[in-house]
């Protein structure tokens, strides 16, 4: 299935002008601020160091765990039917953390010496130390299992087994590593209990960070699955009454994660007895958050699953991705700090935004680009026979 | 001697971290070890 | 917060703990290196005058604070450490009691064990260091110091550093003081070996019992710190942390990473034993489906022979009876044949 090389006017498409627009901002703003330092382009203070980039450093790692979730449901329990959705799963995963890499990068001050916990000083006692490898195998481990697509592409038939043997071990290897950073990223807050707010901080963090990647995880192969069966139409091969039924029955699972997700909370909220603070302001938006963003789409999702609503599992995997996202940023950001006053308060800067939502249209753009050519929306004619 | 709990988690969680590579790494060989016996115990 | 109540009593069983001295694995006390130094912050004797805030930015190198010494309208608002300021005395409250605030030096840091280059060492002498040559500006130290005492360096965009009181190492190391202490005209600031300044405090509570909260705040909070404060208003008025507990604040941390190796250990065989567990629901299930199509099968040839077989018998037994009946016709035939041959006979006689 060879795509023509795009005509002049499709260049100059509505969605190739806009993303470029935002690409073309976006990307000198970053110039700007690794010409100026992070002051210029951020409103991080003494007091609050870690902000919006911090925030969505999160995010993008939690929504990556669709590569995770869909070939520990193919390879290890066995549910072959999922296998369409694995290697667009795997791709968006495999681009959350490449954004994860590059906002990290722009958040550091010398980024430069990224490699020094491996080869010049390690601090071992740090969560950091452990993210960091955890995420340094696992983004290479995703690399490996994207290769065949490329091997396909290119038409390297020996290389492609190679590495389509290993896929079992490398599904088992970054399941356990995901398990460990997803959580671990949650234990970065462990160590400052005064400044997060009670609601949100607890020695569960850890557990609540990994359930709700899964949570995350598994909507965006929802989303990204009827998305792109929309925008790519029958380019992308599997049928549409074929992805409903997948789409119904990841509804399912993802209603049970998130009802397992809601228990754990309430279950947190009484141990350390917490009912109290759900009575002020902060509380009303940790309500918020609990129940419009996840005690309402788990419901969703099991009525969208048995009454077999494609459309509205859409949507209700929308509402999850936002409340994932909303999540991260209440723990690193907005319930941070939160006992501050209005003028110690850090709110960011518009350029750290902007940032995000260049990043953002990167990862969109190189999924499209990935995905108009290379085999993930549809198996290459040469390898039909189930791979 | 450590005389900061700093410096003795330091030593034990590094030496932990190796532990756990080489555990990872002994195991790739133990499994094929394992099921490689029991493939070819099934086809005798 | 109930935290309060429960962090006393774990001291409470530390501290006994510490006396019996359990020696077992993570459950071990660490007494620090023994002789180190310490300063002790008696803010009942702190005048605000703010001699330390210039003589610390001298002897680092930094720009004069831009508010003369005289000046009280800065207390107006509170400030923190920054950049430009290594440590700052702020003003507490309607009566007005001053507190200086820069890097604890505590005896467990968290800013060491945060971060994932070590840059941080706790040195025997006392002091916290701080490595810049390693750094990778991550900030973790920044945001986990529980006293906000670090600060950052973001207008550098190639050599960004955090900064923070270093307790005048060089200056230790050379046998002086550290610089805010010398130039502090009250003796508010006392430097010495942090177990003699302990004593100190403790003849103090003792010579003006009514002067003091009678609580070192720093001996034991969070692990304590080299950095001892003593006030004669509860310390949480003076912009210290409101019962902290005794236990380190890294302990919350280390308990949760060490599940890291473990789960290493543990996941590989685990999940490789799922695969396999599926694989053999898998195999099972296959030959299942065989063995039920081998014996539909074998049925089916059963049948098809018995079918065969019987189709046979019967055709066997239907050419037998047409040959017999055939026969039997034959025979009529001749039978009347001859009869009819032999009234033939006679007729012509």
């Amino acid at each position: 299935m060879n795509q023509p090389a795009e005509s002049r006017t499709q260049l100059l498409s509505p969605f190739n002008i806009i993303t470029g627009l935002i690409l073309a901002f976006g990307g000198v703003i970053v110039i700007l601020r690794f010409a100026y330092g992070l002051s210029y382009a951020t409103n991080l203070t003494h007091t609050t160091t870690w902000g919006l980039w911090t925030g969505f450093k999160l995010v993008f790692v939690a929504l990556a765990a669709s590569g995770y979730a869909l070939t520990t449901a193919v390879y290890i329990f066995g549910m072959h039917e999922y296998h369409p959705l694995v290697r667009p799963a795997v791709l968006s995963g495999f681009l959350g953390y490449t954004l994860f890499i590059c906002i990290l990068i722009f958040d550091l001050g010398r980024a430069w010496r990224i490699y020094y916990p491996f080869l010049v000083q390690a601090g071992f006692t740090s969560a950091l130390f452990e993210i960091a490898l955890c995420v340094a195998l696992y983004y290479s481990t995703q690399f490996l299992e994207l290769t065949p697509i490329g091997f396909e592409w290119l038409g390297w038939k020996r290389w492609r087994k190679v590495f389509i043997a290993g896929t079992v071990g490398m599904t088992i290897f970054g399941l356990l590593l995901s398990i460990l950073h997803q959580s671990t990223l949650g234990a970065l807050f462990l160590t400052v209990p005064r400044k997060l707010h009670p609601l949100w901080y607890s020695p569960y963090i850890p557990l609540h960070f990994f359930i709700s990647s899964a949570m995350g995880g598994v909507s965006m192969v929802i989303m990204v699955g009827l998305v792109c069966k929309r925008v790519f139409g029958h380019k992308m091969e599997i049928k549409r009454e074929t992805l409903d039924r997948l789409t119904i029955g990841l509804a399912k699972g993802c209603s049970i994660i998130m009802a397992v997700y809601f228990g754990v909370k309430v279950v947190d909220i009484s141990l350390a007895n917490k009912w109290h603070y759900l009575f002020s302001g902060w509380g009303l938006w940790y309500l918020v958050e609990i129940l419009g963003f996840v005690l309402l789409p788990c419901l969703l999702y099991a009525y969208g699953f048995k009454e077999k609503r494609p459309r509205l599992i859409r949507f209700t995997a929308v509402l999850v991705i936002l409340g994932v996202i909303l999540n991260r940023l209440n723990v690193s950001v907005v319930a941070f700090n939160w006992q501050f006053s209005l003028e110690q308060r850090y709110f960011p800067h518009w350029m750290e935004y902007v940032v995000v939502v260049f990043l953002i249209t990167a990862g969109i753009v190189a999924f499209r680009w990935v995905s108009k050519r290379m085999p993930v929306l549809y198996d290459h004619p040469d390898y039909k026979a189930g791979h | 001697m450590f005389h900061t709990l700093h410096d003795f988690t330091l030593h034990a969680k590094g030496l932990s971290y190796l532990m756990a590579g080489l555990l990872m790494l002994a195991f790739i060989p133990f499994w094929f070890f394992i099921v490689k016996k029991s493939t070819r115990d099934k086809k005798k | 917060m109930s935290t309060s109540r429960r962090g006393f009593l774990k001291g409470v069983a530390a501290g006994a703990l510490a006396a019996s001295s359990a020696k077992a694995g993570s459950t071990e006390h660490f007494s620090g290196y023994a002789g180190r130094y310490g300063l002790l912050h008696d803010t009942t004797l702190c005048i605000g005058c703010r001699s330390c805030e210039f003589a610390c930015n001298e002897v680092n190198g930094l720009p004069a604070p831009e508010t003369p010494i005289n000046d009280k309208k800065i207390f107006s608002e509170k400030r923190g450490t920054s950049e430009k300021l290594y440590t700052v005395v702020n003003s507490y409250g309607s009566a007005g009691i001053f507190r200086k605030h820069q890097c604890m030096h505590c005896n467990e840091p968290c800013c060491a064990s945060v971060c994932f280059v070590n840059a941080f060492t706790k040195t025997p002498e006392g002091p916290v260091l701080y490595d810049p040559d390693v750094c990778v500006g991550c900030r973790y130290c920044v945001f986990a110091c529980p006293y906000y005492a670090l600060a950052y360096e973001y207008d550098d965009p190639v050599t960004p550093r955090v900064v923070r009181c270093t307790m005048c190492y060089p200056r230790i190391k050379e046998g002086k003081i550290p610089a805010c202490a010398e130039a502090c005209p009250t003796g508010a600031i006392q430097f010495g070996r942090r177990d003699e300044l302990i004593q100190v405090a403790h003849k103090r509570f003792d010579k003006y019992p009514d002067r003091y909260v009678k609580h070192i705040f720093g001996e034991h909070e969070w692990g304590g710190t080299s950095w001892l404060t003593l006030a004669g208003v509860p310390f949480e008025q003076l912009g210290l942390p409101k019962d902290p507990t005794l236990e380190p604040l890294p302990n919350l941390t280390t308990g949760f990473l060490s599940l890291a190796p473990i789960v290493a250990a543990i996941f590989p065989g685990l999940l490789a034993g799922m695969y396999a567990f599926t694989k053999r629901k898998e195999q099972l299930a296959e030959d299942e489906k065989g063995k039920l199509l081998a014996d539909a099968e074998a049925r089916a040839e059963e049948r098809l022979t018995e079918v065969v077989q019987k189709g046979e018998e019967r055709a066997e037994r239907e050419a037998e009876y047409e040959a017999r009946a055939a026969e039997k016709t034959l025979k009529d035939k001749q039978q009347s044949a001859k009869e009819g041959s032999d009234t033939g006979k006679e007729e012509s006689r």
